[in-house]
């Protein structure tokens, strides 16, 4: 890149995104007709910033199509539900474990499926007594609502989703 | 989608209210906020949390906010305190390549031919890396201009910064990405 490139790659960016001037666009519009490094660094902003909207555009509908359900041995951060949803996890856990060491029949879930079984009663916990402290406000009661139906509805099988139940009805 | 975006956002930003109820607030600018903190990263779960949290605050929000305009900017502040906060604590942008391509061919009727694909899974690549490792105060400027398409001026009231900081880190922010993929480029 030459010396005088310094100059325009200031503007750059601006010109790529349209919100140079029409002096200042020609100004660079001659440079770059003369520069390749240049061309080469508008092709550059150009291209990552496109595929930044990709990663982005991806990440926005993961988040859509998924509500809540974390990475496998990931750990919860938030203090009030954590310790509900630990008790929880640690009482299945062991029940299951008790139960898996006991009775190993071959029709017995797979350490996969329990493993996913004790995240769902644990996220569905939390979000349960998210739910719970939020009902004291009045205000909240369309959040409330929107809470107790979206645990019924992705995590069905869980004994918050029916407590979770009798609240939308 | 990004217009019809932006324009919602001026139109609850011009409305003015004495008391804003940032209950309503808050479920008005829930997909502009669960929008955000996908543009920052986070996984679907954390964007559940952030999107939690922030419903909490805004039901104990400070009593001193002003109409919908600042209430609205004081949402999105908040939910990018709380993104960056995950941004710190753990590695964002999680989904590696392979999944996003898979998932664009998927929904793609009109797939692109093999090679250019294995060229873009590099760039896609260098570019989820380096949104990865973007400083604190580049990326959320440039999730705010370019996934939610606010403009500067709209930036730097949610920031509390000049118009000309936010372009200047704009800037910044895109010669990065732009100067990593072309350094991959000229590799052999």
């Amino acid at each position: 890149m030459k010396e005088s490139c310094d100059n325009f790659a200031e503007m750059l960016v601006d010109y790529a995104d349209g919100g140079l001037s029409p002096e200042q666009s020609t100004k660079v519009a001659d440079h770059l007709s003369e520069c390749e490094d240049c061309r080469a660094l508008l092709n550059g902003l150009q291209k990552s910033l496109e595929l930044a909207q990709v990663i982005w555009e991806d990440n926005l509908s993961q988040t859509t199509e998924t509500i809540g359900i974390p990475a496998p041995g990931r750990i919860r951060r938030r203090s009030w539900p954590r310790y509900a949803a630990a008790a929880i996890l640690i009482v299945s856990a062991i029940s299951i474990t008790s139960r898996i060491i006991n009775k190993p029949a071959k029709d017995e879930p797979t350490f996969a499926e329990i493993e996913r079984k004790i995240t769902e009663a644990g996220n569905a916990a939390r979000l349960l007594a998210a739910a719970d402290l939020l009902g004291a406000y009045s205000e909240a009661e369309t959040i409330v609502k929107q809470q107790y139906r979206r645990i019924v509805e992705t995590y069905p099988d869980t004994s918050a989703a029916s407590k979770a139940k009798l609240q939308v009805e | 989608m990004n217009e019809d975006f932006a324009a919602r956002v001026d139109h609850t930003a011009g409305q003015r209210s004495s008391k804003p109820n940032m209950v309503d607030i808050f479920l008005a600018q829930q997909p502009r906020l669960r929008r955000i903190a996908a543009g920052m990263g986070l996984d679907a779960s954390d964007v559940e949390d952030v999107l939690q949290d922030v419903s909490i605050k805004a039901l104990k929000g400070p009593a001193n906010l002003q109409g919908k305009e600042q209430s609205t900017r004081w949402l999105i502040r908040v939910t990018l305190n709380r993104c960056l906060t995950e941004h710190r604590r753990r590695r964002t942008f999680k989904r590696h390549t392979g999944e996003i391509l898979k998932r664009r061919s998927q929904n793609d009727a009109a797939s692109k031919p093999t090679a250019e694909k294995v060229i873009q899974a590099e760039e896609l690549e260098i570019v989820r890396q380096n949104l990865q490792k973007l400083d604190d105060t580049l990326l959320p400027p440039l999730v705010l201009r370019y996934f939610c398409d606010l403009k500067s001026k709209q930036i730097g009231e949610v920031l509390d910064l000049e118009a000309s900081t936010v372009r200047s880190r704009l800037r910044d922010a895109r010669m990065i990405l732009a100067k990593k993929l072309q350094k991959r480029g000229l590799e052999p």
